[in-house]
């Protein structure tokens, strides 16, 4: 453990103080995404020894966090503490370190204020905005101050309806604490996080290179996970675009058959779905499970939300263009059944016909074959496809607005709806070159994959176009949404 | 070969881009026996590899390979040794040294030059392909040692990866495909060796459609390099056999043995100096991913731990004695806006001003309450704030200055969340006959029945 202990002395040492309950855990939670640190809950004292978490940058602990029990009875300690001897208010609180009462009734506080005296380089006092100012709250700052350390307020909850920001902002200014940040742990600002390390910048100005580090990082990380998720949105696309189900002539002519083999077809668009959203969660760092924890309007109303609802559909084929919302909306397009003898109409709808072109004969002749043996294919249609990107965009969206503090309030997304659908339309027009590739939309592609054919290396130039597209509706959203 | 463990990680991560395996065990295992991410990431794949049985197949996969590569070497000779015997024509006895020696160079000198495109060219794609030859090996000893499935693929998969991050695949593929072809080379001299040693043959060159004398020059301008090594030169016009047969020999030699076996020695060469950078990019999206989880599951470092013993509920008293019939009602650290009183009084309930919660007024509570001894107290609090040792130090004051003490949450609904909390808190600080309400309406009377939980 040689090098955790060197990492944590080069590590600007951060302690996370405030009252019971002001969400510390949760802060923390949000700072280094990590949704299992500490315990999160209702009930006062859940944190009752200090430990330390690390946000690493390049394997290096660059910020160590201090996460502190909450200060309890900051009133009686105050009154407790003006009775020792001392010539300065330092001085007091050392002498109560020393004495018994520091291991007795007030050991919450005293691990506090020993982390505040010994172990940290600044502290974040956060702070519930939503609670009154009570005399009790100006004690925790008058015992917080005493320590010496620049303390940096961080005012929590205030997107709640009860919040009191203005007259906690008046009190802090009185005790002498004029530079405040806003960070709601459950549901961060954008930038929030930013202005957070930049501010301390000015506490701190010694370490103010190593704080700009730690944004450099956190810019750089957000931006990967960003590219990373249009990467899997992207996936999901290409794979979807790529499926296909086999129905026989005989069996299509038979509704309840072909209504079978159309399920069937949905079937596996939705469980590949659900695997994008298990994927986008766990690069945001959250659990599989979470989303019923942490409550995200995405996934609540819209996962549910049938992909394949005909009037969905309809929208999504306006926003494509031109005659795609031909077919009957059931989101599935059969290449051949459209137009009995002619391959073009449902090529076109599928925009399989481009994809045929680009690939040569191979598929076109497939489907020649199939047509001879009588055997119509059933793809995903391009305006479901159109609504998986706008869903999935928004779930990103609204992760990467989203704390790690459990027990939080759903978070107000702009809605899918806003995404630029000229941008989505892109994205959904990029992926037509995998409905000539079924064998894309297969598992057992492992095997291909590895002897690095070209076939990969062209799924990969649809997949990097299908990214760029997503990515430039993402970016357009935060536009719309700053 | 490659070390097995960047090999295995490669592995893993190809294995799992087809989802995730379940690695709660090995995560929890590699979290807790590593501190930097490197290792934490290896030490997972170690042990999913070792459950899958990748570790053991990989071993086979080493213990294998080299005889995988006598084997090819051994089908590329044995065709090598087909083609030389097409050359001879066995009946006459006769051999045209100019189509013998395309049939015995031809396929090497062109593979040869498809692998220095390969080498001059690397742009072409990312970190190369390898030649034919290299991924056949690759991919046949991944298949004899790991059988057909995805995991042989993944195994071969992730030397792939490695290779290429590490501009390595080509040579390694190249020192297949030189080793191959320098032992097939080898054994066609050989065979041709004892064939001109113990047999006599015609040699000579014929042609229909070129100039005989082109074709003497082209022999003479091929010697010279042979020659440099002491084997004869033939003159253009009517070289003995003797001659032209020292002249195939030292063709053979000269253009392909040796230059195979340079290029071996090179590709040894190029594989020591580059192996150590055989390991796997952690800079992925997939392995950055991996180690923030297996960082978030190694334990916190705890720097001052609990040392509180758990809760022992205090013994505490309520007044006895003579005691003034009369409910006292109060605020505890309600917010300002908070109306007071709270509700219209039903008689017998008198409100006293209520307190902020610091220490002049807590004090002066106090006071009030050891003079008046009222039969009941009842506490108006905040429904929304959090229970807090302060509260309960107040609690533990004024219980032993009333007879009876009840908690008024304001603003909380019955059986809320909020409520609840409270209710919880108190019995967890063991002040069990505190009863707490929500209703005005219990301001008064017998005890509260909403203390029951």
């Amino acid at each position: 453990m040689k090098t955790a202990r060197d990492d944590a002395a080069a590590a600007l040492r951060i302690a996370v103080v405030g009252h019971t309950n002001a969400g510390k855990t949760s802060l923390l939670r949000t700072l280094t995404r990590r949704i299992d640190f500490g315990e999160v809950s209702e009930q006062p004292g859940t944190t009752r020894h200090v430990e330390a978490i690390d946000l690493r940058i390049d394997g290096r602990a660059a910020v160590r966090f201090l996460d502190t029990p909450g200060l309890e009875d900051a009133v009686a300690l105050l009154a407790h503490v003006a009775t020792l001897p001392g010539g300065t208010r330092i001085e007091r609180v050392r002498q109560f370190l020393q004495g018994p009462e520091a291991r007795g009734h007030f050991e919450q506080e005293a691990k506090v204020l020993r982390a505040l005296l010994d172990q940290c380089d600044a502290a974040f006092v956060v702070i519930d905005t939503r609670a009154p100012l009570l005399p009790k709250y100006r004690d925790e700052l008058e015992l917080m101050a005493a320590c010496g350390r620049p303390l940096m307020p961080v005012l929590n909850f205030v997107r709640d309806t009860a919040t009191r920001e203005r007259d906690w902002r008046t009190l802090l200014a009185e005790a002498g604490l004029h530079a405040v940040v806003r960070f709601d742990a459950a549901a961060p600002f954008t930038g929030a996080e930013r202005e957070l390390y930049t501010d301390l910048g000015t506490l701190l100005p010694g370490r103010r290179e190593a704080l700009r580090a730690v944004v450099r990082h956190l810019a750089l990380e957000a931006a990967g996970r960003r590219d990373e998720a249009c990467r899997l949105i992207a996936g999901l696309l290409v794979d979807c675009a790529a499926m296909r189900e086999a129905v026989d002539a005989t069996d299509w002519d038979d509704p309840a058959r072909r209504q079978q083999a159309i399920e069937q077809l949905r079937e596996r668009a939705r469980t590949r779905v659900q695997r994008g959203i298990d994927a986008l969660l766990a690069l945001y760092g959250f659990r599989a499970g979470d989303a019923a924890e942490a409550p995200l309007p995405v996934l609540e109303g819209r996962a549910s939300m049938d992909l394949f609802n005909p009037q969905t559909l309809k929208t999504a084929g306006l926003h494509l263009g031109g005659g795609a919302a031909v077919g009957a909306a059931i989101g599935i397009v059969a290449d051949l059944a459209v137009g009995g003898a002619s391959l073009g109409a449902g090529a076109a709808l599928g925009g399989a016909l481009g994809g045929a072109l680009a690939q040569g004969w191979g598929p076109f002749g497939r489907r020649v074959l199939g047509r001879l043996r009588g055997v119509h294919e059933l793809s995903v249609e391009e305006a479901a496809l159109y609504v998986m990107a706008q869903s999935q965009l928004a779930l990103v969206l609204a992760l990467e607005r989203r704390g790690h503090g459990a027990l939080a309030a759903p978070v107000d997304v702009a809605g899918a709806e806003a995404a630029p659908p000229a941008a989505l339309a892109d994205a959904v027009h990029a992926t037509r070159p995998a409905r000539a590739h079924a064998e894309w939309a297969r598992n057992a592609s492992l095997r291909e994959r590895w002897t690095g054919s070209s076939a990969s290396g062209e799924r990969q130039a649809v997949l990097d176009e299908v990214a760029r597209a997503l990515g430039a509706a993402a970016q357009a959203l935060d536009t719309q949404a700053s | 070969m490659i070390a097995p463990a960047p090999l295995l990680t490669e592995g893993i991560r190809a294995l799992e881009a087809g989802g995730p395996l379940e690695d709660a065990q090995a995560a929890r295992e590699a979290a807790r026996a590593h501190d930097g991410d490197a290792q934490r990431i290896a030490h997972r794949a170690a042990v999913l590899a070792g459950r899958l049985g990748l570790a053991d197949g990989l071993a086979r996969a080493r213990h294998l390979a080299p005889w995988v590569l006598l084997g090819l070497a051994l089908a590329v000779t044995l065709a090598g040794l087909g083609l030389a015997g097409a050359v001879v024509d066995p009946s006459e006895r006769r051999i045209n040294v100019m189509a013998a020696l395309v049939a015995l160079l031809g396929a090497h000198l062109l593979s040869l030059a498809v692998w220095l495109a390969a080498v001059l060219w690397p742009g072409g794609r990312k970190g190369g392909s390898g030649s034919l030859l290299g991924r056949l090996w690759l991919s046949a000893t991944a298949r004899l040692a790991l059988g057909r499935g995805a995991e042989a693929a993944a195994v071969a998969q992730g030397a792939l990866a490695l290779l290429r991050r590490a501009r390595l695949l080509t040579w390694v593929a190249g020192l297949a495909s030189h080793v191959v072809w320098a032992l097939a080379l080898l054994a066609a001299l050989g065979a041709l060796v004892f064939a001109l040693s113990f047999r006599a043959y015609t040699l000579g060159w014929e042609t229909t459609l070129l100039d005989p004398a082109d074709f003497g020059r082209i022999v003479q301008a091929l010697a010279v390099a042979p020659g440099w090594l002491g084997f004869a030169v033939p003159d253009a016009g009517r070289p003995t056999d003797r001659v032209l047969a020292q002249w195939l020999l030292g063709c053979v030699l000269v253009y392909g043995l040796l230059p195979r076996i340079a290029l071996a020695l090179l590709c040894a060469l190029m594989w020591r100096l580059r192996a150590p950078r055989l390991q796997p990019d952690f800079a992925l999206p997939y392995y950055r991913r991996l180690a923030a989880r297996l960082e978030a599951l190694a334990p916190a470092t705890v720097l001052d731990p609990d040392t509180v013993a758990p809760a022992r509920p205090a013994a505490y008293s309520h007044a006895s004695g003579a005691l003034a019939d009369v409910t006292l009602l109060t605020g505890f650290e309600l917010p300002p806006e908070q109306a007071w009183p709270p509700a219209p009084l039903p008689a017998g309930v008198e409100a006293l001003a209520p307190i902020d919660g610091g220490q002049a007024q807590r004090q002066a509570l106090l006071d009030a309450l050891s003079q008046r001894r009222p039969r009941r107290l009842v506490l108006a609090l905040d429904a929304g704030a959090s229970p807090d040792r302060g509260t309960e130090r107040l609690l533990r004051e004024v219980l032993p200055l009333a007879g009876e003490c009840r908690l008024w949450l304001l603003g909380g609904a019955p059986m809320t969340a909020q409520a609840e909390r409270w209710q919880r808190w108190i019995e967890a600080i063991g002040l069990r006959d505190v009863a707490s309400f929500t209703d005005a309406s219990a301001l008064h009377g017998a005890p509260v029945a909403q203390a029951a939980p």
